[in-house]
């Protein structure tokens, strides 16, 4: 997954009137579930979408199915919604996850930044990790595995 | 419904205060950091007026008699719910029965309890805080208990993430506006006051030593101790208007500044007022810990308001948009 700059992340969204760029993000303002999606770039341009009332939002029930590399028995720990990866709180010294570590079932594995907003990301199933694939800063998106891990032997 | 089980001394129902009535002798109250009291409110869905619990004295336990979205904001107190611990700045929902436990934070001073619909008790002059000096608000003008109860306000529909949710904590978000410490020091913004050219060369010396906040500091002022500062000549002056933030200097020569349960008149003269932008951070500076008075410029304290509203702001927009998305995909 590609680390993106926040701080420049804007320039790549490119003209904001360019009809294309509106109907692709309307596209996928439409597949998330979400109602409305709001841009501002650090120029101060800003581009605000909201889905007309009464228009059905998409309601995903699981993320489209991914290959959890680490076998059978492997547990895939998913982002709750996209955003930011982060793998500890702002204001603790250490992640919250690492490889060989044991987590509970419930267990906070690292957060999803979504702007001020803090969403856990927890371990469904108690087990050891054996992979973390999202690093802190990633973009990640809805049902992105962040990490895998496998019940205790 | 909310049962206390257990509290230090001190803790008290607090909302944003109780503005309107100095004139008469009637304190403001209201939350030490009101900041944290509002995200907490925004989190459960309340309006900004619901009131809360002040923390200041731990360990605090609390017994839910029913499901109830609820909200720990401001000291990381390393709070825990029937033994799972719960990130700084957070909310979930505790079901009946569950005990949620606040512990003596590492630092900063004050956290904040909030509940979906608000903690409910009558208000007064229109507001719900406790004024302990004038023994009215809050639940009898008193501080809180082990075993009293307290009713909810009627709450919001909400869709709180059931894994709970939280906020990056202000001092992080806009650590570029409120700069930390400098040298160990809290550094706090302030304009001169009315008396501040009394001093003469000794004004000089009040904003460049660091100050200690002394034990004799409350929710009424802080009194500071360091290198005492004189005037030039000693004036008699009358009692004039006081508000939270403005620093006297009483004959000793060691500043008091007032906070929230600030007297309404005083007598001594005023070196300088803190900005309101900043008096959230002095809320949660300790007893024992330093702070330095930096001079700022009433446009340097409208842009610091600013870029707070514009947290809070996007702390409330973030929030419910998270809600929207995530009940979509429930």
């Amino acid at each position: 997954m590609a680390k993106r700059d926040r701080a420049t992340g804007g320039e790549a969204i490119g003209d904001f009137s360019d009809p294309v760029l509106i109907s692709t993000l309307t596209g996928w303002l439409e597949a998330s579930g979400a109602r409305e999606l709001e841009i501002t770039t650090a120029d101060g341009r800003a581009l605000k979408i909201v889905l007309a009332a009464g228009r059905p939002v998409a309601k995903l029930s699981e993320a489209a199915p991914e290959q959890p590399a680490g076998g059978p028995e492997a547990h895939a720990v998913k982002a709750p919604l996209a955003g930011i990866f982060q793998d500890r709180h702002p204001a603790a010294a250490g992640p919250l996850a690492e490889e060989g570590l044991s987590l509970t079932a419930g267990a906070l594995a690292g957060f999803v930044e979504v702007g001020p907003v803090l969403l856990p990301v927890r371990a469904r199933e108690a087990g050891v990790v054996i992979e973390v694939r999202a690093r802190a800063g990633d973009l990640v998106g809805y049902g992105d595995t962040i990490l895998l891990t496998e019940a205790a032997r | 419904m909310i049962e206390i089980a257990a509290t230090g001394p001190l803790n008290t129902i607090q909302d944003l205060g109780r503005p309107g009535y100095r004139n008469v002798g009637v304190t403001g109250c209201g939350a030490m950091d009101p900041l944290a009291l509002t995200i907490g409110n925004i989190l459960v869905g309340n309006a900004p007026e619901a009131a809360g619990i002040e923390v200041q004295t731990f360990p605090f336990r609390l017994r839910f008699s029913e499901r109830s979205a609820f909200a720990v904001t401001g000291a990381d107190c390393r709070a825990k719910l029937d033994g799972v611990d719960l990130p700084p700045w957070w909310a979930a929902e505790a079901e009946a029965g569950q005990v949620l436990e606040l512990f003596p934070p590492l630092k900063d001073a004050r956290t904040y309890f909030s509940l979906a619909g608000g903690v409910d008790v009558a208000p007064v002059m229109g507001s719900r805080s406790t004024s302990l000096r004038g023994g009215f608000g809050g639940l009898d003008g008193r501080v809180l208990a082990a075993g009293d109860r307290l009713e909810t306000g009627a709450a919001t529909p909400l869709f709180l993430p059931k894994d709970g949710y939280g906020v990056v904590p202000p001092s992080i978000a806009l650590k570029d506006v409120f700069s930390s410490a400098d040298g160990g020091a809290l550094v706090i913004r302030a304009l001169p006051a009315g008396e501040h050219d009394l001093f003469g060369a000794d004004a000089e010396r009040f904003w460049t030593q660091p100050w200690k906040i002394s034990a004799r500091s409350d929710r009424t002022g802080y009194r500071l101790s360091g290198d005492p500062i004189h005037p030039i000549e000693t004036v008699e002056m009358r009692s004039h208007g006081v508000v939270p933030g403005v620093v006297q200097v009483p004959p000793a020569g060691e500043p008091i500044v007032q906070m929230s349960d600030a007297n309404t008149a005083g007598g001594y003269p005023k070196i300088a007022g803190v900005i309101e932008a900043d008096l959230w951070r002095l809320g949660q500076a300790r007893i024992g810990s330093l702070l330095r008075f930096v001079p700022a410029t009433h446009g340097e304290a409208k842009a610091v308001e600013k870029a707070l509203a514009a947290y809070v702001e996007d702390v409330r927009r973030t929030a419910r948009l998270v809600a929207g998305a995530l009940a979509a995909f429930a």
